[in-house]
């Protein structure tokens, strides 16, 4: 079926009404795009500044001025847009950048309380460690030539344990959300599909009375693939034909004789299911389920 | 089986989980709808009404999950409860303060943190203080040794080599212009802080390249004193360096510290897991790196803007002292806020209780 073929982790957290809730925890590769994306919008906006510092350096030559004081505030304000990026928009919100709503990802605390400020700083103090200082240290060893190349290899290792390390993280963690004790999750999207054994209550006229015997057979596996038969009818993915063979390997298995599985599959297929779904309700509030027609008893 | 088909005079059966669904689906929806603006907007862009109804629907929508769980064979339908009752769960379990009170919150947990770690950071001045010994003792010994733990571009001429009248004038004189300096002091800023920061996260190598950062900051501060105290320019030199120095050195102690609290979740992690442990230390050490990271940003500002502008020993003095004032008067804040927290805490309590 979709889910057990998806292979999502998840985590559980157990609110104080006692219901234990999942959420899906982000894949890392959205993970790894949305850090591109955010990692995109701050280069964006270095290059806003260079520009604008062009702009100020030409007007601040041409009046007289230095341009120390430009040079110094590109520096600290390149140091501040980096290291508060991530920090800033997680805070204000709700813990999530612009590449994570993007992405529909948002960081939550484990213990599921909000999210502490003291978890936000960690895990981005940690950022910086595990991806940006290392690949600066590269880049280092790289331009001091010979001598400082071991300071490359450190820098590359480092990187590649820093990256590597959420593929083998049973909840995918980076070194980040070890040390703040945070979780990067999908943020979940809820919609409510059409009710399949509504849409025939309301067509009361036709009716057929299925024997319990009848009704005996299928479990929920089968009843849960019918219902998504039948929402592949709603989306027109679904023609005559197919519902003819459906309606009619049915009929064939619960021995049912009318003839409306050739005249109406889809009919059929609808009264069948409502049936079916009412007679393993029922049963279920007794204690018995019946997990697919293989089950006996 | 022509015959069932004759018993057309009852009416279908009816699954319980549609009538159930029937009766709750209109204050789902509405759920879903508030829930959908407060992941638009914010939680304060609610009117009364809605946030009185916010935690209501909650709780029936959490009820119906755990009904349907039990009790309905729709997947569809249990599928859609859980994700409403989890976007609910975030919005209402998840929420935080507000952002400005979340950055006074920080400016006083800083300071409160600092306090509670001072083994740590006892540690910390114990190994720069040994650095500044070693290199302050080698170098008296030996000037050779100064350029073992000086380069050239930070001595910048100060040498032991250098005559008297030259290191008197590089305290009262600036080398360069006035701009040049602060692009050299915001150059060193972020240098600083990267440092730190460093020393914090590289603190679970059990807090080796804390020890490492402070001894090497000594060493060099040592090699400094070495030069100036054999020319008798100590007490100017004091004068010269303190008024940024205790902010920027107060800031590499506690980059120390912060490792060094890291480190020993490590080694020492007491009752708890390793992980655990060091996720604990971890979130009080990056309180310190951040508090270091701000005195760091302070130090460089005043280093680069009010330095050379300041030229005379008494002020320098007056203004180190001054320096020691405010940081004082920060973590006497924090400490007010701190247990003014507290007793609120304590009344809330005994109300409870009572």
């Amino acid at each position: 079926m979709q889910e057990s073929s998806k292979k999502t982790k998840h985590i559980k957290i157990l609110p104080p009404e006692g219901v234990t809730l999942q959420f899906n925890l982000a894949t890392i590769p959205s993970r790894f795009l949305a850090l591109i994306f955010d990692m995109f919008v701050i280069s964006l906006s270095v290059f806003v500044m260079i520009l604008a510092l062009v702009a100020l350096f030409v007007g601040g030559s041409l009046f007289g001025g230095s341009g120390g004081y430009i040079l110094s505030f590109w520096l600290i304000s390149l140091f501040l847009l980096r290291q508060c990026y991530f920090f800033f928009f997680e805070l204000v919100w709700q813990g999530s950048t612009p590449g994570k709503r993007l992405l529909g990802l948002r960081v939550i605390a484990k213990d599921g309380r909000p999210l502490g400020l003291q978890a936000l700083i960690a895990r981005n103090l940690m950022r910086d460690i595990e991806i940006f200082i290392p690949l600066a240290l590269v880049g280092q060893g790289f331009n001091m030539g010979h001598e400082q190349l071991w300071l490359s290899w450190i820098g590359l290792g480092w990187t590649i344990l820093a990256i590597g390390f959420p593929f083998f993280h049973p909840q995918s963690m980076r070194f980040g959300d070890v040390i703040g004790g945070t979780f990067v999750i999908e943020v979940p999207k809820a919609q409510l599909l059409a009710d399949k054994a509504r849409s025939t209550t309301h067509a009361r006229q036709a009716t057929i009375n299925f024997t319990p015997e009848q009704l005996s057979i299928y479990g929920e596996y089968e009843l849960e693939t019918l219902a998504q038969v039948l929402r592949k009818v709603d989306d027109h993915k679904a023609d005559i034909d197919d519902l003819r063979v459906i309606s009619r390997t049915i009929a064939e298995k619960i021995r049912y004789q009318g003839s409306e599985p050739f005249s109406s599959p889809l009919l059929f297929l609808q009264l069948f299911y409502a049936a079916q779904r009412q007679a393993l309700e029922q049963k279920l509030l007794w204690g018995q389920r019946k997990v697919n027609k293989y089950q006996k008893k | 089986m022509e015959t069932t088909n004759q018993h057309t005079a009852q009416p279908q059966a009816v699954p319980r989980s549609v009538l159930f669904r029937k009766e709750r689906e209109s204050s789902w929806q509405e759920l879903e709808d508030i829930v959908a603006q407060v992941q638009r907007k914010s939680l304060s862009a609610l009117d009364d009404h809605e946030l009185h109804r916010l935690p209501i629907l909650y709780r029936e929508a959490i009820n119906s999950l755990s009904v349907a769980r039990a009790t309905a064979l729709d997947r569809s339908l249990i599928q859609y409860l859980e994700a409403l009752c989890a976007q609910s769960y975030l919005v209402i379990y998840g929420s935080r303060r507000p952002a400005r009170r979340m950055l006074w919150a920080l400016f006083v947990a800083v300071p409160n943190q600092i306090r509670k770690s001072t083994r740590e950071l006892f540690l910390a001045t114990l190994f720069f203080a040994l650095g500044i010994t070693v290199a302050w003792s080698l170098t008296d010994r030996d000037p050779q040794w100064f350029h073992v733990f000086v380069n050239k571009q930070m001595s910048a001429g100060r040498t032991p080599w250098a005559s008297t009248e030259s290191l008197r004038n590089s305290l009262y004189h600036a080398q360069e212009d006035k701009s040049g300096l602060s692009v050299f002091a915001s150059f060193l800023f972020t240098n600083n802080a990267r440092v730190g920061m460093l020393a914090f996260s590289l603190g679970f190598l059990l807090g080796i390249p804390a020890a490492l950062l402070l001894f090497y900051n000594g060493l060099v501060l040592g090699a400094f004193f070495s030069v100036f105290a054999s020319r008798g320019l100590l007490v100017p030199f004091l004068g010269w360096l303190l008024p940024h120095g205790i902010p920027e050195i107060f800031a590499v102690l506690l980059c120390g510290g912060a490792g060094f609290l890291m480190g020993r979740a490590l080694l020492l992690p007491e009752r708890y897991r390793r992980t655990e442990a060091l996720r604990n230390a971890g979130l009080k050490a990056s309180l310190i790196v951040v508090g270091a990271i701000f005195l760091f940003a302070y130090a460089a500002i005043f280093e680069g803007f009010f330095r050379q502008l300041i030229v005379d020993d008494v002020m320098r003095f007056l203004l180190a002292t001054l320096q020691i004032l405010l940081l004082l008067w920060w973590f006497r804040i924090a400490r007010r806020q701190e247990q003014r927290d507290l007793a609120a805490e304590n009344f809330e309590m005994e109300t409870n209780a009572a």
